[in-house]
């Protein structure tokens, strides 16, 4: 794809697909964090001497950490004209 | 032994130390080099979520409730993963608009509407001050317990001492001075209070280092690691029951405290204020989104072996969790450990005090103070000269009584509550801003009576459910108002409204308010119309990542106001040599010289009104500027002719832009028939070129004996009979080559004449053969014929079948050696779909994998440039598919070089009726 | 300014060697016929390495070179021969059917030094050959 910014609508311009990614780790976050998969979890047993469910919650916690990480600074910056008034105490009118 | 004067010398020396760094923060800022002007302290700042109620209170809940302490952390993990789509939209929002608070967000995004901002003052004060004073009894009691040393107060042994002697009444008249210090030092119209959020930041350090530090002391110095600690637990039963989910209704809580802190996240005041406000840089998001996390999850891996290690440590109970991060280094001698635990909650209590009072401080004096205030007509407010020191002195006030308000909660609740019940009465508040607040960021038709009417259901359900049975059960109404619902009604228990019962308080109270604010906020929209104004500011809102959002409101302000008066006006509050700043900064950016205009267009008003706004919040400052100007805000049918213009606008840029895809489209079709075109004509160019070499060649030969004979007429006889057969081989060759080339064109035109007629396939391979037979004598080459006699007759053209026979046939001896290879022609009956296969067979050299493909082109000669060139003209095969291919047939070539080749065709048993097109 | 050629054209009259290359046996049957009626020493190659092997054997004086060979074709032969500083003074005459422009640009381009197009005169042919042989004696 090309990616020179368009004369019309930039705020149309989709970014990167990064509000298509994010959507989805959040959606998974969503189902990690919660029942039903959090029952699975929710059992009297343990994994290197940790209780399975305080080990899943942390490891899928840092997961999403890092998926998010990931996608936060691997994608690169979106079209110098879609940045806002940027520093302190710019006016808006 | 820690004496009291070393608590109390450390505690000062740090708070101290803090607001040094807020000192040098704000000195920084005004060099403009600013100190936090990075995504780190960004994200760190924002960490302020964490307070004591974090730093003890995590603790407290996770050794009664187990694993579920950890939905408070979940959620706002969830709610940063889409940071980057909804709060960036807020940093813009009000950046565009100089919001101050989220009170001023939200009226200023229904119309800037007075009511709507002093609702959600309101709900905000009422709503965090039990959180407030969660903060002033976690250090009350932590300091106590710290002085009691080396006993431990064992649980409800804290009284409620003399307000003097109180050490909560202590700590919040500390806090109080050190808000004001910090957060009111000078009016300022952006209002970052960039000193602030350094000593914020610094906090968020020392309070997950005291809080990792005490982990560790606990995991690996008390007990042997991770691995100790939980199997010295898993021989608890009560223990192994906190590392369970639950039942269905526990499940019910933990979602419910999930989406709960995932709105609150970016709903409580004091979030809003270091996310929003003091954003210096929308792309510190980018960073946060996943550092912000992260030290969630840092601050969380203690939370439970500090927990099962108070539950070992003190097995009768006679300690209050909460106090378990002090109470463990205590008991085991730690005192270094414990100050330093101490230093950590102080840090995550004063952090939060600091940041919500002043949040708190700014909602009140610019929502609710002082629209009063200007309603006041005797006050004369709109007439007095400088009215910044009654700014400062309000906000000032707000933070006393906001602060003392919190005290009095404490002193009044009491030991009732545990922390965590506290806090989460105050996030239950807060969370009745999100449909409001997120509603309106991406929904335009989201009316003020809206947002009004599910702001006050929500809030009045939390009132009923939450925050009433709080003071029933420390004794300010009747016990019989939670066990029996009010006026005994059953139905309306608070507990238990209209029936759902065997859930948590907080969750309850969360159900049934969103669903009334959702529902409210929703259903009154949908059934109330836009002022003028809401629908400009909805549209500002909504669409500020647009290109005109950064306009602003201009377009729609058609008022004029006398500068000098404008001017003056803002002056009063915002200070003469500020405002003149401010002002000359506009018209150097526009390019024009005030000094020459009486009148001031709309756009300067509405400049002004703006700036005025980033200090006394939006609905205030309309207020006021409307006192000096002339002409009104425009109109609602004006409003929606501008909006309608811009949709139409945009429309119009949407049309353009697919009648611009369309034309690229269109262009790149053209674009590619130029090129096919071009490539067409380049092979004909070639074709020609191909034809004029095929047919110079032959005529080379001929020109040169022709000369040679003409100019040595005493020629030897047999030199001379040698060269005549040469021009006569020749001549031959050249005339083949003009008839096929012919023959190629009118196939290729379509113009050749076809006889269609009853054909018996076996005769027309003999008549081949027979025409052939001379060729295979020649270079003695044995020709095998097969016949299967069960071939049907065809409905062909009989003369092109001898013809491509023929070419095959020729073709392959043409390859053969003489006196080695052999030839085999097969002519068989096709089992499926009827019809004939004809093959004709050869044990020559065979064709080389990568010339197969292109074997039936024109001019596609095996052995160009790679062996000695072959007779023939090269056209023989092209014909032969174009003939076989008009009869409705396919030909086709399988060999493998060295061992021979097979030329084979397959014909339908009726050809296709003169259709041209079946020609290729 | 040509020491190798002297030591082969150096004794005047024979010896005037002339390389046919040709892929079309009748065509080279005529010129091969030619040249030596002219009383040039003939050789033949039949395609671009053998053209190059022949030149290697013995350096001719022309090289009459089709352009359409097998194997490597004329221009390739015609670079390899000018790439090639003992063989600098060898004349090289292209004889193409392709009777396009832009061939005999590209033919000359590439170091040719004269260009015929098929089919040709017999006599220009030899009348060519015979001046590049004075051209090469004074």
């Amino acid at each position: 794809m090309n990616q020179e910014p368009r004369p019309l609508a930039p705020w149309s311009g989709r970014q990167n697909g990064l509000n298509e990614k994010l959507v989805a780790i959040f959606l998974l976050a969503l189902a990690l964090f919660n029942p039903p998969l959090l029952a699975v979890f929710g059992v009297p047993a343990s994994f290197l001497g940790l209780p399975i469910l305080y080990l899943y919650l942390f490891v899928a916690w840092a997961g999403v950490i890092l998926a998010l990480a990931l996608a936060m600074e691997r994608t690169p910056d979106e079209t110098p004209e879609d940045r806002g008034p940027g520093g302190a105490g710019q006016a808006g009118g | 032994m820690l004496l009291e004067w070393t608590v109390i010398g450390v505690s000062f020396a740090y708070l101290c130390l803090l607001f040094a760094i807020a000192y040098y923060g704000d000195k920084r800022a005004d060099q403009g080099r600013s100190l936090i002007n990075n995504p780190y302290v960004y994200a760190l700042s924002i960490a302020v979520y964490c307070t004591s109620w974090t730093f003890y209170g995590s603790v407290g809940r996770a050794a009664s409730s187990g694993i579920h302490f950890l939905p408070i952390y979940l959620g706002p993990t969830l709610m940063a993963v889409v940071w980057w789509i909804v709060l960036r939209k807020m940093v813009r929002i009000s950046k565009a608009n100089r919001i101050t608070s989220i009170a001023d967000f939200i009226s200023s995004r229904y119309g800037k509407s007075q009511l709507l901002g002093g609702l959600v003052t309101i709900i905000a004060v009422i709503g965090i001050m039990p959180y407030i004073s969660l903060q002033l009894k976690a250090v009350s009691t932590t300091f106590t317990v710290l002085l009691s040393h080396p006993n431990l107060p064992v649980a409800g042994q804290i009284q409620s001492a003399p307000i003097l002697t109180d050490t909560a009444f202590w700590v919040a008249v500390l806090l109080a001075a050190f808000s004001i210090l910090f957060g009111t030092r000078h009016i300022d119209a952006s209002e970052h209070h960039e000193g602030m959020v350094a000593a914020i930041a610094f906090e968020s350090v020392v309070k997950l280092v005291a809080f990792v530090a005490v982990g560790l002391l606990v995991t690996f110095g008390l007990f042997g690691g991770f691995g100790d600690l939980f199997s010295r637990a898993a021989e608890d039963p009560r223990l192994l029951a906190l590392l369970e989910v639950g039942d269905a209704g526990r499940f019910g809580d933990w979602i419910a405290l999930t989406l709960l802190s995932m709105v609150v996240i970016v709903c409580l005041p004091r979030q809003f204020q270091v996310a929003v406000v003091e954003n210096v840089d929308e792309a510190h998001i980018r960073k946060a989104v996943w550092m912000f996390p992260l030290y969630l999850l840092i601050i969380n891996i203690f939370v439970l072996p500090i927990a099962f290690a108070g539950l070992i440590v003190f097995p009768e109970g006679d300690i209050n969790p909460d106090i378990f991060v002090l109470a463990l280094p205590m008991v085991k001698g730690y005192e270094g450990i414990a100050l330093l635990a101490f230093i950590g909650g102080l840090s995550a209590a004063t952090g939060m005090v600091i940041v919500e009072t002043i949040a708190l401080a700014t909602m009140v004096c610019n929502d609710l103070v002082m629209p009063g205030l200007l309603r006041v007509r005797w006050l004369a407010l709109q007439s007095r000269k400088d009215l910044t020191r009654l700014l400062l002195a309000i906000r000032r006030w707000t933070i006393v009584i906001v602060i003392l308000l919190g005290y009095l909660y404490v002193r009044l609740i009491g030991e009732s509550f545990a922390l965590v019940s506290i806090g989460l009465v105050s996030f239950c508040a807060a969370a009745q801003f999100a449909p409001a607040l997120i509603g309106g960021i991406f929904w335009r038709g989201a009316t003020q009576k809206g947002a009004v009417a599910g702001l006050v259901v929500g809030f009045g359900v939390w009132l009923y459910t939450l925050l009433l049975p709080s003071f029933a059960r420390s004794g300010w109404l009747p016990e019989s108002f939670v066990t029996d619902g009010i006026f005994g009604i059953a139905l309306l228990r608070p507990y238990e409204l209209f029936g759902l019962g065997g859930l948590e308080p907080v969750t309850h109270s969360l159900i049934w308010s969103m669903m009334a604010n959702l529902g409210a906020y929703v259903l009154v929209s949908l059934l109330t119309r836009q002022s003028a104004m809401e629908r400009i500011q909805a549209a500002l809102f909504v669409d500020v990542f647009r290109p005109s959002g950064g306009q602003g409101s201009s377009r729609f302000w058609r008022g004029t106001a006398m500068l000098a008066e404008l001017k003056a006006l803002l002056a009063r509050f915002l200070g003469r040599e500020r405002t003149e700043r401010a002002f000359a900064q506009y018209a150097e950016r526009r390019g024009i010289d005030l000094a020459r205009q009486r009148e001031a267009d709309p756009q300067l008003v509405s400049f002004a009104e703006n700036l005025l706004g980033g200090t006394i919040g939006a609905a205030s400052a309309r207020v006021m500027v409307a006192t000096v100007s002339k002409g009104e805000t425009i109109g609602l049918q004006e409003v929606m002719e501008i909006l309608d213009e811009a949709s139409q606008v945009i429309a119009y840029s949407h049309q353009l832009e697919q009648k611009s895809r369309e034309l690229e489209a269109a262009t790149a079709e053209l674009r590619e028939a130029n090129e096919r075109l071009k490539e067409l004509d380049r092979m004909k160019d070639d074709f020609i070129s191909t034809v004029t070499h095929e047919l110079r060649t032959p005529l080379t030969s001929i020109r040169s004996f022709s000369e040679i004979l003409h100019d040595n007429p005493g020629l030897a006889g047999g030199q001379r009979q040698e060269f005549l057969a040469i021009i006569i081989r020749e001549s031959e060759r050249l005339t083949r080559l003009i008839n096929q080339v012919l023959d190629l064109a009118k196939l290729e035109a379509g113009s050749m004449s076809w006889t269609l007629e009853r054909v018996d396939p076996a005769e027309v391979v003999r008549e081949a053969v027979n025409a052939t037979s001379q060729l295979f004598r020649d270079k003695r080459i044995p020709l095998e014929v097969q016949l299967d006699p069960a071939a049907p007759i065809l409905w062909s053209d009989r003369d092109r079948l001898i013809q491509v026979i023929i070419n095959l046939l020729s073709n392959a001896v043409k390859f053969c050696a003489a006196d080695r290879d052999r030839v085999e022609v097969r002519l068989s009956r096709e089992s499926a779909g009827g019809g004939v296969v004809i093959c004709v067979k050869d044990t020559g050299p065979g064709i080389p994998f990568h010339a197969q493909p292109t074997i039936f082109e024109k001019f596609q000669q095996i052995g160009d440039m790679l062996t000695a060139k072959p007779e023939g003209t090269g056209l023989g095969l092209a014909i032969c598919r174009s003939i076989v291919e008009r009869l409705g047939g396919r030909i086709w070539v399988s060999s493998r070089p060295g061992s021979g080749a097979e030329f084979c065709f397959r014909l339908p048993e009726r050809a296709p009726a003169g259709a041209k097109e079946g020609t290729r | 300014m040509m020491p190798r050629s002297d030591s082969n054209a150096g004794d005047g009259t024979v010896g005037f060697s002339v390389l046919v290359v040709d892929d079309e046996p009748n065509i080279v049957l005529s010129l091969e016929f030619l040249m030596k009626q002219a009383g040039f020493d003939v050789r033949v190659a039949r395609d671009g390495e053998a053209a190059l092997a022949a030149m290697a054997e013995r350096r001719p004086d022309v090289v009459l070179l089709d352009v359409m060979l097998p194997k490597r074709d004329g221009y390739d032969v015609c670079q390899t021969i000018r790439a090639n500083p003992a063989w600098r003074d060898v004349r090289i005459l292209m004889l193409t059917a392709r009777g396009r422009d832009v061939e005999r640009e590209k033919g000359l381009a590439l170091g040719a030094d004269d260009y015929i197009t098929k089919p040709f005169s017999t006599r220009d042919v030899v009348e060519r050959v015979r001046r590049f042989q004075t051209e090469g004696r004074h």
